[in-house]
């Protein structure tokens, strides 16, 4: 059937053939041009997580604002008007910014202790440097260098970086989305939905992508704006722009860089690789021609589909390179070969030679690579199973244009004695051969070696997952986060929320039946009971003991930054009250009377009076190299519910810290389930294809070399399994595992011309062990450019992926062949 | 038994309360004492709390204000408790009011007006602030033994003292007994 459709459709029509493909590919480039990079952590959330609902239930009740952060560190002191002055012209130009809500500096916030003041004075009138002439500077300092409310959080402990951070006006649009969505889904995945609510729930889930989508675009713009702002006072000193809503459209950027500078720089080089390799223009540029195809084919499509390229799928356009070069060499080597060995054949003979003798292996090889990429499908986060989906995708489009564009584009072409001068100065054959040959047992050796170094490597893998590390030193927004971190209190945020009274225990007070004797009684019970539930009462020493245990806490533990809840303002208050705590009834005067303004920075964030519960929030030392994420969230919660444990209280943790914790950890478990997956299923597939159980477990072996020197190199020079780095081992599977088959494939072929294991080596390796070097040095030159990038796991990807490519090269070409020789498999052949 | 108490409580409350028409009067006149002795530079910190607390002694029914601190937890607890309960929390009562005067600054007070409410009267002052004016409320309640009319709580800027007390001690005692109410008073007068 196949050989009918290359012969009699094909050949007759290539012209046409070409068309229509053409065709069809602009269809799908009008739909690349919609493709969309979304970078931001939402992307990276787990959709279905109780902790993200939590996160945005809490970030809704406490009307939490996204806020940036401009760090200023001014040539002058910090409290000289002209420092004064230009953080003054700056929150006034940012101000001017419609998406700016306020501006919270050194400027605006109240100063308490300068000079300590009764607090009946403070009720009365609070300070700032803005609205007071006669302040004494010194006291200033002192009062920002040591006050819980401002220290390391606002100014740096060297008095020389402020902090002016922009609050962003609240979108609450998106909350809305999220839960109309959110109900849809829940009814949906319930099976309880009806036909409409259904269609509501696609047109929500559309509306939501839309609203982000704009954000996004708004978001940038705006970034782009403040950043214009901050360059008017470079003169004034050094000014950052950092803050969690940053690292989103930074990464973005550097993606988009990315695709467009390294997708580009990929195809030169592919480009110079294969024209030293065969020296003939056409394969260079079918080779190209084909790629690019592909790439506008994927991207095409993903764009229709409105799948978004996160900073996961960031390197879909490489991973795409490397299959289609290799499916498309593998194809060239042998029409190379086909035509050097028979001389007088036609030119469709050939061609179709060619398809036929590949189509095989080259089906099986993209089938096991879709495989390594279908296990992606059984992690929970979107992003990864996209990319999953997107690279199934991608590669089946690589093959079916491979096999339609390579021969119709071919068939139109002359035949040509094929340009053997790289092959005949390749040694790197003729060199495995003889060790393959006569150092079989070095081979065994170096590959267990290998494998205990995997080994000992993978038990000291991290998974970590920090954003500071994703940035090299040089980029504006590593120093921004490195101030942030280090002088201006942490980065990514954490609360603990804790509910009071969460078991009305059952009060024998409760029990006491007033009657009408005691009417007395009973009518003052009455005139309490009406005000009894008044805000200004929730303020008890119950609940602030609790607040001001937990946060003591947190304080003294490493790797948080600064933490900030009531408690802050309960240790300011003591220092005002002469070193007295505030009592409960101060604490209730103070709530009545402190004006709105200050209301919303002292006390908004850190209690919800209606919901009877408290948040404390701090922020975690991103760049801290000992610090390690999961295992702190698991102490932090052990120890609170310790320190809480008789107190009738619920403590829960949240926000941007727990949820990636949750991405991270369930991205180390799908790991472990997908490589278990993807094992099998090769292993299943190779006896589909074998039809041997030695044969099978030989190519598993194989496979299981370079796999596993991923997590060697990884556990050995420290680099974190993180949300970048998990996919490469289903890469280097994907791509392994063609090697493995086309040689395999191969043997078999030439071990029925002799039964005689080492000569069917050494033709094996002459014929398609140059297709395989030619992959594997292309992908390799290729991916060297990567490390040119900006974005720190793209370096870490193109490495590994270079280390990969050179060891599934080598298991090839020495390990597998050694292995066939050693078991003889094909013995009843 | 709860008329007995209570009838005991009012017996041993002084007997320097007010008639209803002189409240305004004898209100304003130990207001004024109270604010001179604030204001007197010449007398030690202590001396003037004793000095107030005499003055209040007169006016403020510290019995009905335990019982209502307490609220019906008062009525589970043995005659023992109520006493001992009574005598820390007096002394931490008179401790807080002390500690809340110092909010003062030279303000001027004014009398403003004697309201009834229900059985109950409230004499609302006006402490005179530089730009804003604090209402200070005084709440009576008429103990039908002698017709004499008691303070039962004080409610400054519309923050009851008693309130702020009843929330705690609730709260207090959904996790702990009276016996660690009455313990944790003791410490925190020891401190103060």
């Amino acid at each position: 059937m196949i050989k009918n459709f290359y012969s009699k459709f094909l050949f007759q029509n290539p012209k046409k053939v070409i068309l229509l493909v053409l065709v069809l590919i602009s269809f799908l480039g009008y739909y690349a041009t919609k493709l969309e990079i979304d970078a931001s952590s939402e992307t990276l959330l787990l959709e279905n997580d109780k902790d993200l609902a939590f996160a945005r239930e809490v970030s809704k009740n406490y009307e939490t604002q996204d806020m940036l952060v401009v760090t200023f560190t001014p040539k002058e002191d910090l409290l000289s008007e002209d420092s004064l002055n230009t953080i003054k012209n700056i929150s006034d130009d940012l101000l001017k910014l419609k998406e700016t809500d306020s501006i919270t500096s050194v400027l605006n916030v109240p100063l308490l202790q300068s000079p300590v003041r009764p607090i009946s004075e403070l009720v009365d009138n609070v300070k700032t440097i803005q609205n007071s002439k006669d302040l004494n500077k010194q006291l200033v300092k002192k009062e920002f260098l040591t006050s819980p409310l401002y220290k390391n959080s606002l100014v740096s402990h060297d008095f020389k970086t402020t902090a002016i951070v922009i609050n962003l006006k609240r979108e609450n649009r998106f909350f809305t989305l999220v839960e109309k969505r959110n109900a849809l889904l829940k009814k949906k995945n319930s099976e309880t939905a009806s036909k409409e609510e259904l269609l509501e729930y696609e047109k929500v889930s559309k509306e939501f992508k839309q609203y982000r989508d704009n954000q996004r675009e708004l978001n940038n713009k705006y970034i782009q704006n403040v950043r214009d702002v901050i360059k008017k006072y470079e003169n004034k000193g050094t000014l950052f722009l950092g803050g969690v809503n940053m690292i989103a459209t930074d990464i973005i950027s550097f993606v988009k860089n990315d695709l467009v500078i390294y997708g580009s720089t990929l195809i030169l080089l592919l480009i110079a690789i294969l024209w030293i390799i065969f020296r003939e223009a056409k394969w260079v540029l079918l080779s190209v021609l084909i790629c690019t195809l592909s790439v506008i084919a994927t991207s095409g499509l993903l764009g229709f589909f409105n799948w978004e390229v996160t900073v996961i799928s960031s390197n879909f356009i490489s991973l795409q390179l490397i299959i289609t070069i290799s499916i498309v060499l593998h194809l060239i080597v042998r029409y190379r070969e086909l035509s050097a060995r028979y001389t007088n054949s036609s030119q469709s003979r050939l061609v179709l030679n060619t398809m036929l003798s590949k189509l095989n292996p080259s089906f099986f090889a993209i089938i096991t690579t879709i495989a390594g990429f279908g296990s992606l499908l059984l992690s929970n986060i979107q992003p990864v199973i996209n990319l999953g989906w997107m690279m199934s995708t991608g590669i089946a489009i690589s093959l079916i244009i491979s096999f339609l564009v390579f021969p119709a584009i071919l068939i139109l072409l002359k035949k040509s004695k094929p340009n053997k001068s790289f092959e005949n100065n390749l040694h790197f054959i003729e060199a495995a051969i003889n060790i393959v040959k006569n150092k079989g047992n070095l081979i065994l050796i170096g590959s267990v070696i290998l494998i205990v170094f995997s080994l000992t490597g993978a038990s000291k893998l991290l998974v970590e997952n920090s954003f500071i590390s994703y940035f090299k030193e040089n980029t504006e927004i590593y120093k921004s986060m490195k101030i942030i971190d280090q002088k201006l209190g942490g980065t990514t945020p954490l609360d603990v929320i804790i509910n009071f009274d969460v078991k009305d225990k059952d009060n024998k007070t409760k029990k006491v039946e007033t009657n009408n004797s005691d009417d007395m009684f009973s009518s003052f019970e009455d005139e309490f009971n009406t005000s009894s539930n008044d805000a200004q009462y929730w303020f008890t020493s119950y609940k602030m003991n609790i607040i001001s245990k937990v946060h003591n806490y947190l304080e003294n533990t490493n790797s948080i930054g600064k933490v900030q809840s009531l408690a802050t303002m309960l240790k300011v208050g003591k220092i005002l009250n002469e070193g007295k705590d505030l009592d409960s009834f101060k604490l209730a005067l103070l709530y009545k009377k402190l004006p709105q303004e200050y209301k919303r920075i002292i006390l908004d964030p850190y209690i919800d009076i209606d919901k009877n519960q408290a948040r404390i929030t701090m922020r975690i030392v991103d760049s801290d190299k000992n610090l390690r994420r999961d295992e702190l969230l698991k102490k932090i919660k052990s120890d609170l519910t310790k320190i809480v444990g008789d107190d009738n209280v619920e403590i829960r943790l949240s926000n941007l810290m727990v949820l990636y914790n949750n991405m991270l950890q369930s991205l180390f478990d799908s790991q472990v389930r997908t490589l278990g997956f993807v094992i099998l299923s090769l292993f299943i597939m190779f006896l589909i294809l074998f039809r041997s159980f030695i044969l099978a477990t030989i190519a598993i072996l194989a496979n299981i070399v370079p796999i596993s020197i991923v997590f060697g190199i990884m556990g050995w020079s420290g680099i974190p399994l993180d949300i970048m780095t998990i996919t490469i081992a289903a890469i280097s599977i994907g791509i392994g595992v063609d090697d493995t088959i086309h040689y395999i494939h191969r043997f078999k072929e030439e071990f029925k011309k002799d039964h005689n294991y080492e000569n069917a080596m050494i033709r094996s390796h002459r014929t398609i062990g140059f297709a395989m070097v030619y992959t594997s040095v292309a992908v390799m030159v290729g991916f060297s450019i990567l490390v040119l990038s900006n974005l720190i796991p793209t370096i870490y990807f193109g490495l590994l992926t270079v280390v990969v490519m050179a060891t599934i090269l080598l298991s090839a070409i020495l390990l597998l062949p050694r292995l066939l020789i050693l078991f003889r498999p094909f013995s009843k052949i | 038994m709860f008329k007995k108490l209570f009838l005991i409580a009012c017996l041993m409350t002084s007997l320097f309360a007010f008639e209803k028409e002189n409240i305004q009067k004898q209100m304003s006149d130990n207001i004024h004492q109270v604010l001179n002795i604030l204001k007197d530079t010449n007398i030690t910190k202590k001396d003037k709390s004793e000095k107030i607390i005499t003055i209040l002694d007169k006016s403020f029914d510290y019995n009905i204000m335990s019982m209502l601190a307490l609220g019906r937890a008062w009525k589970t607890i043995s005659n023992e408790q109520r006493e001992e309960f009574s005598n820390v929390f007096i002394k931490r009562l008179k401790e807080s009011y002390i500690d809340k005067l110092e909010l003062y600054n030279d303000q001027k007070i004014k009398i403003a007006n004697l309201k009834e409410n229900k059985s109950r009267l409230i004499l609302n002052t006006i402490l005179v602030g530089k730009k804003e004016n604090y209402p200070i409320d005084y709440k009576f309640y008429e103990n039908r033994k002698n017709n004499q009319w008691y303070v039962y709580d004080v409610n400054i800027l519309g923050v009851s003292i008693i309130q702020t007390y009843r929330k705690q001690f609730d709260e207090y005692l959904k996790e702990k007994t009276i016996d660690d109410l009455i313990k944790y008073l003791k410490e925190k007068n020891l401190k103060a």
